[in-house]
């Protein structure tokens, strides 16, 4: 089944073309990886899918419904490439965590207990669930993205749209990101789509990559799509990824 | 005390106590998104409504709702220009504030007589506060009050990470649109006590006495409540005592509990600081 669908998408800035017919498929379930130079489009991709930007032709479908029907929001988790407030308000941890329920909820409604477990067990998920009551500012920035990390696992999704989440961690989380995000597709069936800039890790665990540069470029699993000529081909000049 | 005797004196209180309780509560988010000039923007638009409420010889007891009127088309422009336009922030609200200051003064020019009013306009003033007024504000401060505690936690949510939260699947345009148009009725009506120049401050400064105190979101709310409360009336009080401008007195309290907090968070870093490196 088909979580998310690109049916010919062009996007473009006034007199720049972004994205020229896109067409890809999201099978629910997959862990599918989206890698490509900087200014290929990955982000506009990403914003398309998510409805924050619209196309200047094509279809967009998640979950089979059209975008502009599409009422059950609370599916998707997003984690944005940008993820660290600096306006210097005083939030908990917990209390930034928390947001990733309100689409769930609905409005005008108070969190309740189960809200409120899922919101610690998503930052338990992110091995920051002891640090839930302490000001996001005092965080680290590879911390702070792990805790909208975890905003977007409170709301249980069904899938998890990353856009490039690792800029901030260190290799040392970097690990256990990955395998936490193995863990979701195994054991809740989460699907993952995910935006890399990473093409030395992400082979060794998605299931699928699509090369973009403007255009979808290649597609297959990471052995198919990870070697020498391809990259040149995405890049402009010589890359190796491990496999 | 003797200030309870006068019904004038009672209606200002009154009204600093809404105002100075819906002003910072609005304020939060205004600062918490980058917009604290937003209010101030939207006070000159008010006051270009006042002045053109002069000229045209609107009757006293509506002028307060057709300010508020003219402030709410205002709100609704500015925020189309901010959804529309490809002007950042700053300049949009550069933009509208002169705008709504320009035709201000030339609809004073024009309807003459109105010179002594622009300085209560201004400045705000014990004595403008009608019985009909204080119904407006009334009623105004209910509906601001209700959206926030029905709403807080989504603007919180939108103020913070707008893309967030328009991907959870909140209606975040509509939010903004009430929010924006909430904020345009407080700065009408806080206009009477406080002046269009200084009601921008009795949104934002609180906040910001708040932020430097609060420990999490919640305590800066309701910190910031309060101190816009005791700013209000500590301010008005004062500005009956010494025969002052009503606006001013509000800020200037307000701003003294923004120094002293100030003050003493700098004394307890630079105390802090020194005790981790004697004591390790």
């Amino acid at each position: 089944m088909k979580v998310i669908e690109l049916q010919n998408i062009y996007f473009s800035y006034s007199d720049r073309v972004i994205l020229e017919d896109i067409n890809l498929a999201v099978e629910k379930g997959e862990y599918l990886a989206l890698i490509g130079p900087n200014g290929s489009g990955k982000t506009t991709l990403v914003k398309l899918i998510l409805g924050l930007m619209e196309p200047v032709c094509g279809k967009v479908l998640v979950f089979g419904t059209p975008l502009k029907q599409f009422k059950d929001w609370h599916r998707l988790g997003y984690v944005p490439q940008r993820a660290v407030l600096n306006n210097g308000f005083p939030v908990t941890v917990r209390e930034a965590a928390a947001a990733g329920r309100f689409g769930r909820i609905g409005l005008c409604r108070k969190l309740k207990r189960e809200d409120w477990e899922a919101v610690e067990e998503a930052l338990e998920m992110v091995g920051l669930l002891s640090l839930q009551h302490k000001p996001l500012l005092e965080l680290s920035g590879g911390q702070q993205q792990r805790v909208f990390i975890a905003r977007a696992l409170a709301g249980h999704p069904d899938i998890l749209i990353l856009d490039e989440p690792q800029v901030g961690l260190d290799d040392r989380y970097l690990y256990d990101f990955y395998c936490l995000l193995k863990q979701l597709k195994k054991e809740r069936a989460i699907t993952i789509f995910i935006v890399s800039h990473d093409i030395g890790e992400i082979g060794s665990w998605a299931d699928r990559i699509i090369c973009l540069n403007k255009k979808v470029l290649y597609q297959g699993t990471p052995r198919e799509v990870l070697n020498p000529a391809k990259l040149k081909d995405v890049y402009g000049m010589n890359l190796y990824a491990a496999n | 005390m003797d200030m309870l005797h006068y019904d004038f004196m009672i209606r200002a209180l009154f009204a600093g106590l809404i105002t100075g309780l819906i002003c910072p509560a609005l304020g939060v988010f205004l600062v918490l998104r980058r917009y604290s000039f937003m209010a101030d923007t939207l006070a000159h638009i008010s006051l270009a409504g006042v002045a053109f409420g002069l000229l045209i010889g609107v009757a006293a007891e509506f002028s307060l709702l057709f300010t508020l009127g003219v402030a709410t088309v205002g709100a609704l422009i500015a925020d189309y220009l901010r959804v529309r336009s490809r002007l950042s922030a700053d300049a949009l609200l550069a933009l509208v504030m002169s705008a709504g200051l320009a035709l201000a003064v030339v609809f004073f020019g024009l309807s003459r007589g109105g010179a002594l009013d622009i300085t209560s306009y201004l400045f705000g003033s014990l004595m403008t506060v009608s019985a009909a007024d204080l119904w407006l504000i009334l009623i105004v401060g209910t509906i601001v009050l209700l959206f926030l505690i029905f709403m807080a936690k989504e603007m919180y949510f939108i103020c913070s990470d707008e893309e967030a939260a328009r991907v959870s699947g909140l209606p975040v345009d509509l939010l903004n649109r009430i929010f924006i148009l909430l904020v345009a009725m407080t700065v009408a009506v806080s206009l009477r006590v406080v002046g269009t120049l200084l009601v921008g401050a009795l949104m934002v400064i609180p906040v910001l006495t708040s932020l430097i105190v609060g420990r999490s979101f919640r305590q800066v709310v309701y910190l910031s409540l309060a101190l816009g409360v005791l700013s209000s009336l500590l301010g008005l009080t004062a500005s009956y005592q010494f025969g002052l401008a009503a606006g001013g007195c509000v800020v200037l309290v307000a701003l003294a509990f923004f120094i002293v907090s100030y003050g003493i968070k700098q004394l307890f870093t630079l105390f802090k600081k020194r005790w981790v490196v004697k004591n390790g």
